[in-house]
């Protein structure tokens, strides 16, 4: 039998090939389908994948290359310094020379004598080092700027001999390095400006001195050898008619001779705004003097910096933006130190107090050269056993580790180029550079997520701060408010829109007639649809100022309403039995007054009760101390409270209501009924009541920092609550209904059919049938409150702090991601936290949906079996 | 329910029966649970309530804004005079200092207040002027109030800036000339020359947009046409020079047209600088308003019914059709109309075939088994997963990768040799995807039994890293510079954009569109397939004229649906491509006509009038108009959706076999 042809029984030869055509768009339909459905499914799937793959160099440690070395022979060295292309440096010795070198072969370019013929006798440097001050032995100061300029020539004016060089090389030129660039000439020089000498204290040796930059005109700091501490403020003053600059000085002086017993400071450092002096010992005794009263300088504390008697003091400087001090000592830890505030005025203190935030780890030689980035927190450190480290100082992290040389001399001077991407160390007569790829190293998993203590905080803690307009700006990239504020978020939304779309979905489902529920469904169904961004909008402009005018109300609306549908129900009960349940499917018309008139009841009963619990006025009673706090226990108690009534009733007062009631009639019943509700809510408000004396008098506060309760804010986690609540409602409805009625039918019958009441079968039967739906509508609604942006974006306030008060706002990750994104440059720190926002968000959203879904799949096929 | 009657007796086990047992309606009282259902009644209520109140709530302010109110004269115990619209009224306790400001008249006002009980009433009067008192709003206590009317002439004159203007209509001169005598003339010749003077002004703003930006356009192609022959072949290149003597051309050219442009518009201004509206204010000054500037006025006092509903019409229309003004507090919103529909529209373009091929891979191709399940688990769960987070990818990956490369080129290319490297070892992989993925598709013979699905896998896997490693070689190519050299460091697509907004919303709305179809396909019964083949259909044939006819309506519903869901969206959007203000519509004659420009969003633009406006408290109500009709279009959307979903049912109730 030939498999082509077959002769069937009408005598007609069929085909069984098929036709090519159709064959091929069979093959290309499978082709196209297969590819751009797995093609679609793995490009959705990127998100996560490229969310991550952004994120991950944020983890990556720093990369540093091997050293170049060069010898450079220089004695006493103070200072390096680098210029931003890496192409030149110079070098300052204690005898006032500068020299500038190129820094590929150490060659020498030009040197000078920065003082003149004096000697300066103190110096002092800026933190980018381009400002190096000097003292002299005749009591002035005098400013010299230290610099580097590059500027782009064309072919034309470089001398011909040089025209010919390869892109990327260099060649030493009279006074300066010459760059070929791909189309011209980059000329490097050094460059030196003198200011003015100033009189500082005539005819006295400058022994230590610094000096700050405000914006007013700087502030200099000295200490003469007659151990008297000079502080002046320094302003330019322009003659209109000369055009002559003159200088006017103006500040007082102290004398630090008291304390001079054991020898004279090391150092003497100015802060960043001029408003404190510090005068450091040897022996790590540190004086900080108050100056923001120039003329009056005072004492106002006094710390020893190192703990340890047998230590001294090698080294303490600044951090970039002057407000951290590094020390280090002779064990090689570096320390650093900054103010914060704390109550001492009494004591003779200023309000501020130093504090030791972070101790960097020692190699076990004594540190003698320290330097802090220009851009960023970081400091390198060179030790006495020819180590050079590099660390950020905030989140105390080691990010290179090299060593410059061996021997007893140790690193003489250290410094990190302008642009980070470089280390540079003297040591031994030998000049190392080591390129670094710092990557971001403010961001760790310890600094994202653990407490870290920042500059000026009383103690380590939680912030999210990523941006301000100053450089020398602390990021504190704390994820923590923000995941808090999602959760508070979350918690409060949940509370309100839960247990109301649980409800609502059970009365669907089980006692609204069909032909209603067909039209009830749809109408909350489009409520899911609803923008959030106009949600948001009415919770800020519409919601938040209407609350803010009747909190008391809307609190006691929570307990009154309810109360009142209950009341409510218990009065229909008095009715004629036959009468009820033929108007049974009209039920929720007869619900409908309760309503309002609940919240009515609230509208009367908020201001009263605002009178006697909260002092007539609960925004002020919420800020302050003041009044007793009894009425915000009862807030919470009251609930608790209802519960444990409800408790009791059913397991205890139902039998004897039972027992009483054995003869009565159904009015007698519901009389018994109706008496033992209004008991009940009688005994929770006693009890509530009762427990909230107590603790009141026990001091307990629900006001407080990290309590539920605290100042209020217009734009707060109830308002937000109340309407991320009315987002979720229709989500957590639509599945619950839906679980609920897929429970099959016969279950229902069933159980009626045995006697049970609707009510019965629904709480015994049904809820624990459908109880997993019931759950994965809960998780669901839980998911789409963690990412929702736009409401709590509008109405959250948008501050990220970490408080649980119910009147304060937050900021949530989403809405961070909303308010900063569009500000952070590419690929910086700031960015790539950005995205681990958005990451962590993904993260906790897809395993709390998928959860849902396991679990709903589960009931789905546990609810057929059944 | 009687029951008891069928059991038989032997199911009687219990020893001690009791027969006397009566069962007593009555005590179901309590195990009815009357109370508890009341709760859930009450809990539907609550919900069904506040979605009916919050849509009256913005239906309501929404349609009230553009009705025109009557002007309120008020003078005040310290002689102050105030004119304006009542926007709020509210009743208040004043505090101690109320009466602190009053001076004289404190006395007067305190026996007032006392006699009113120590409450107020205080109405917020929307007075306008903003260039003379510096502010919009003012609030009028009640017991401050001396004395009270409605002046007849009092007009409500809407400006192009400065925002409204209240006051009584003084006069109306041309070329600084009185004209009319009284109130009712000057309305008149206002009526008469209004018309003319808009239309001047508007052609004007015509020729300040179009025409003036058709210069510029073309005068920046050619400064870009020089650009790009300097990148290309070096400056003082022939191609170079040539450019740059087209773009001198062209310099000189759009000099003249400029010139000849400019006094177009001096003439037109000209012309109408000759009209002014003069007007007295409140408190007695005189106010002089070029005809040209204002929108619309008229005597709020003398409108009747019809004439209210006109000016309620004229607002309604520019307010759909208009370009917004005053910060985006006035005018209208047609560019965030249009930038919602457009957006909306490209992005169903670009979802709905993507969304159907996976759902029908998955439906009709992929052998159902735990790796669908998962699929499945997981698409929709990106359902799920926060629109912000599509927001970031949607920065991150298409402005800033994909819209980087085409401005760019790739930021670090591969060097050449890796380059040629990798061509070779995408050839190496491509054809053992090629010979896996043949063994994977042949027809296992009969005698063999079932291939192991490792060959599936590893031919899938294959054919992954092939389309990963050419998408790589394309973006790292080092071959490739960009499109818009030219035009950097402004970037053109590497930024938010039209169509980044679309792509990001695309994916957003990807489970929606597949879920609904998957749902849609899963709706068709298998009879129908199983009949189609046993007729001798392929499997195409099956799905293109059985399957997918059927799952047409479901489909569409899923699109709808999706679409819904992208026009209400905006927190994506905040990253990707809206922006506050465009006027100019984000689309274009030439290449790429415009996706690649920001626009205005709806959503947006409540989230930005809101919150970011100055003038907040009367940009309120344009807020609620927004929303109104932002809530609008996706009603309709949704009920499309429903409507058709219902269709949907019923047929496939009717026709289930």
């Amino acid at each position: 039998m030939s498999p082509e042809s077959q002769k069937t029984f009408t005598g007609r030869t069929r085909q069984r090939k098929t036709r090519l055509r159709v064959r091929a768009s069979d093959t290309a339909a499978r082709a196209l389908i297969s590819v751009g459905g797995i093609g679609t499914i793995v490009a959705v799937s990127t998100v996560f994948l490229y969310l991550l793959w952004v994120v991950w160099p944020v983890f990556q440690p720093p990369k540093v290359d091997q050293a170049k070395d060069v010898s450079l022979a220089a004695r006493q060295v103070l200072r390096v310094g680098v210029d931003e292309y890496r192409v030149l440096g110079w070098t300052l010795t204690a005898d006032g020379t500068l020299t500038a070198f190129r820094l590929g072969d150490a060659g020498r370019i030009e040197s000078r004598e920065l003082g003149g013929s004096a000697k300066p006798t103190a110096w002092a440097f800026s933190i980018d080092g381009t400002q190096v001050l000097m003292g002299f032995a005749d009591g002035t100061v005098r400013l010299a700027h230290v610099g580097f300029t590059a500027k782009l020539v064309d072919d034309t004016d470089v001398p011909v001999e040089h025209r010919n060089l390869h892109p990327g090389r260099q060649q030493a030129v009279e006074g300066g390095v010459l760059v070929r660039l791909e189309e011209a000439f980059r000329l490097h020089r050094l460059q030196v400006v003198l200011d003015e000498p100033l009189k500082i204290a005539p005819g006295r040796r400058i022994e230590l001195l610094d000096r700050v930059d405000r914006p007013t005109g700087p502030i200099l700091a000295a200490l003469s050898d007659d151990n008297q501490l000079h502080i002046r403020s320094v302003r330019k003053v322009e003659n209109m008619l000369t055009g002559e600059t003159t200088y006017r000085l103006s500040g007082g002086k102290l004398d630090l001779t008291p304390h001079v017993q054991q020898g004279r400071p090391m150092r003497l450092l100015l802060s960043s705004t001029g408003d404190s002096v510090f005068a450091a010992w040897s022996n790590g005794r540190l004086l900080r003097f108050d100056t923001r009263d120039l003329n009056n300088p005072r004492l106002v504390e006094q710390v020893n910096l190192l703990g340890d008697a047998s230590l001294a003091l090698t080294r303490l400087d600044w951090l970039l933006g002057r407000g951290t001090l590094l020390a280090g000592d002779s064990a090689g830890r570096l320390r650093a130190w900054f103010r914060t505030r704390v109550k001492n005025e009494d004591e003779g203190g200023d309000g501020w107090a130093l504090v030791c935030g972070q101790e960097l780890a020692s190699p076990g030689s004594a540190v003698t050269a320290v330097d802090s980035s220009t851009r960023a927190r970081l400091a390198a450190v060179g030790y006495a056993g020819g180590q050079v480290r590099l660390f950020h100082v905030t989140t105390g992290n080691l990010l290179v580790d090299v060593r410059a040389c061996e021997g007893p001399r140790g690193v003489d001077a250290v410094t990190v180029a302008p642009k980070d991407d470089a280390i540079v160390a003297l040591a031994g007569g030998q000049l190392h550079s080591w390129g670094v790829d710092l990557g971001h190293p403010e961001a760790t998993m310890a600094s994202l997520f653990a407490p870290v203590w920042y500059e000026g905080e009383p103690r380590p803690a939680h912030i999210w701060q990523s941006s301000s307009g100053d450089d020398a700006f602390e990021p504190k990239l704390g994820m923590w408010p923000l995941i808090f504020g999602t959760i508070k978020a979350t918690f409060y939304s949940l509370i309100f829109g839960m247990p109301l779309a649980l409800l609502a979905a059970i009365y669907t489902s089980e006692f609204l007639h069909p032909r209603l529920r067909s039209r009830v469904k749809p109408t909350i169904e489009l409520m899911a649809s609803l923008p959030s961004v106009v949600l948001g909008f009415l919770a800020a402009l519409v919601l938040a100022p209407l609350v803010e005018g009747v909190v008391p109300a809307v609190l006691t609306g929570i307990f009154s309403v309810p109360f009142v549908i209950l009341l409510g129900a218990h009065l229909w009960q008095l009715l004629p039995g036959g009468f009820t349940r033929r108007l049974a499917p009209y039920r929720l018309l007869f619900i409908l007054p309760t309503l309002p008139a609940g919240v009515l009841l609230a509208w009367w009963a908020g201001p009263v009760l605002e009178r006697w619990f909260f002092l007539g006025d609960i925004k002020q009673w919420l800020a302050g101390n003041q009044g007793s706090s009894v009425g915000g226990w009862l807030i919470l108690l009251l609930p608790l409270a209802g519960a444990a009534v409800a408790i009791v009733n059913s397991v205890v007062v139902v039998g004897w209501t039972r027992r009483l009631g054995a003869g009565f009639d159904r009015t007698g019943l519901a009389v018994l009924e109706l008496g033992r509700f209004v008991l009940s809510a009688v005994a929770a408000v006693a009890l509530a009541l009762l427990l909230s004396n107590v603790l009141a008098h026990l001091g307990w506060d629900l006001r407080g920092g990290d309590s539920v309760l605290g100042p209020y804010v217009q734009r707060n986690a109830l308002v937000v609550g109340f309407i991320m609540g009315f987002a979720i409602i229709p989500i957590i409805y639509t599945i619950a209904e839906d679980a609920l009625s897929i429970v099959p039918e016969h279950l229902r019958a069933a159980s009626l059919g045995a006697g049970a009441t609707p009510w019965q079968t629904a709480v015994r039967i049904i809820i624990p049938a459908a109880m997993s739906g019931l759950f994965s509508a809960v998780m669901v609604g839980l998911g789409r409150a963690v990412g929702e942006t736009m409401i709590v974006l509008m109405a959250a306030g948008g501050t990220p702090v970490m408080e649980w008060n119910l009147f304060n706002g937050f900021r949530t990750l989403s809405a961070n991601i909303a308010i900063e994104m569009p500000e952070a440059a590419k690929d910086s720190t700031h960015y790539r936290t950005l995205f681990l926002a958005a990451l962590v968000l993904f993260v906790m959203t897809f395993l709390v949906n998928t959860l849902a879904e396991v679990v709903r799949l589960r009931f789905r096929k546990k609810a057929y079996q059944l | 329910m009687s029951t008891v009657e069928t059991i038989p007796p032997q199911a009687q086990p219990q020893p001690r029966a009791l027969p006397r047992r009566r069962r007593m309606l009555s005590a179901s009282l309590p195990a009815a649970g009357e109370p508890m259902v009341w709760l859930t009644g009450g809990s539907l209520l609550i919900c069904l309530l506040m979605i009916i109140g919050l849509l009256a709530l913005v239906l309501w302010n929404g349609m009230s804004t553009f009705w025109p109110q009557g002007l309120v004269q008020v003078r005040t115990l310290t002689g102050k005079t105030l004119l304006g619209e009542v926007t709020r009224e509210e009743t208040y306790t004043p505090g101690p200092d109320a009466l602190d400001e009053l001076g004289q008249a404190a006395a007067q006002a305190r026996a007032r207040l006392e006699a009113q009980g120590g409450q107020a009433v205080r109405r917020l009067l929307r007075t306008g002027n903003f260039d003379l008192t510096n502010t919009h709003f003012t609030w009028i206590h009640d017991f401050t109030i001396d004395r009270q009317d409605r002046p007849e002439w009092a007009m409500v004159v809407e400006r192009q800036s400065w925002g409204r203007f209240y006051g009584a209509l003084a006069g109306f001169a041309i070329d600084g000339k009185e004209q009319a005598q009284t109130p009712a003339e000057a309305w008149d010749l206002f009526n008469r020359h209004h018309d003319e003077v808009r239309r001047r002004f508007q052609q004007r703003r015509l020729l300040e947009t179009d025409q003036i930006g058709q210069v510029n356009r073309a005068l920046e192609d050619a400064r870009l046409a020089v650009r790009e022959a300097e990148l290309d072949s070096g400056r003082g290149s022939q191609a170079w020079q040539k450019a740059q003597a087209r773009f001198l051309k062209v310099e000189g050219w759009s000099r003249e047209e400029f010139a000849h442009i400019t006094g177009q518009i001096q003439q037109l201004n000209a012309e109408n600088d000759r009209y002014k509206l003069r007007m007295r204010t409140a408190d007695g000054k005189d106010a002089t308003i070029a005809l040209a500037d204002v929108v619309r006025a008229y005597p709020a006092n003398r409108l009747d019914f019809w004439g209210k509903l006109g000016v309620y019409g004229s607002r309604a229309w520019e307010f759909l059709s208009d370009v917004p003004r005053e910060a985006n507090s006035e005018g209208g919103v047609f560019p965030a109309i249009f930038g919602t529909v457009l957006m909306t529209l490209i992005m169903s373009l670009a979802v709905v075939p993507l969304g159907v091929l996976a759902a029908l891979y998955l439906r009709e191709y992929a052998k159902a088994g735990p790796v669908v399940s998962a699929v499945r688990i997981a698409v929709n769960n990106l359902a799920g997963v926060p629109s912000i987070v599509f927001g970031v990818f949607g920065l991150g990956f298409f402005c800033y990768g994909i819209g980087s490369w085409i401005d760019a080129g790739p930021q670090t290319a591969w060097p050449r040799w890796v380059w040629y490297g990798s061509l070779g070892v995408l050839g190496g992989v491509l054809g053992a995807a090629l010979l896996v993925g043949s063994i994977a598709w042949r027809r296992p013979h009969p005698s063999q039994g079932r291939r192991s699905p490792a060959w599936g896998y590893l031919a899938l896997a294959l054919w992954l890293a092939t389309v990963l490693l050419a998408v790589a070689m394309v973006a790292k190519s080092p071959f490739f510079h960009g499109f818009y050299r030219a035009r950097l460091p402004n970037p053109t697509f590497g930024k938010g954009a039209l169509i980044w907004g679309s792509f990001t919303l695309a994916l957003l709305t990807l489970p929606v569109v597949i879920v609904a179809t998957e749902e849609a396909l899963a709706a068709v019964p298998n009879s129908m397939r199983e009949g189609s083949y046993a007729c001798g259909g392929s499997k195409w044939q099956t799905i293109r004229r059985i399957v997918l006819p059927r799952a047409m309506p479901g489909i569409l519903t899923g699109t709808i649906l999706a679409m819904a869901r992208g026009a209400g969206e905006v927190a994506p959007l905040m990253l990707v491509g809206a922006v506050k203000y465009v006027p100019e519509l984000p689309v274009d004659s030439s290449f790429p006509f415009g996706a690649n420009k920001s626009f205005m969003h709806l959503g947006f633009h409540i989230y930005d009038v809101g919150f970011q406006s100055q003038n907040s408290e009367a940009s309120k109500p344009m807020v609620f108009t927004a929303t109104l009709l932002l809530i609008a279009i996706i009603a309709v959307l949704n009920l499309a959706a429903i409507t058709l979903r219902s269709r949907l049912r019923k047929k496939f109730v009717t026709n289930q076999f």
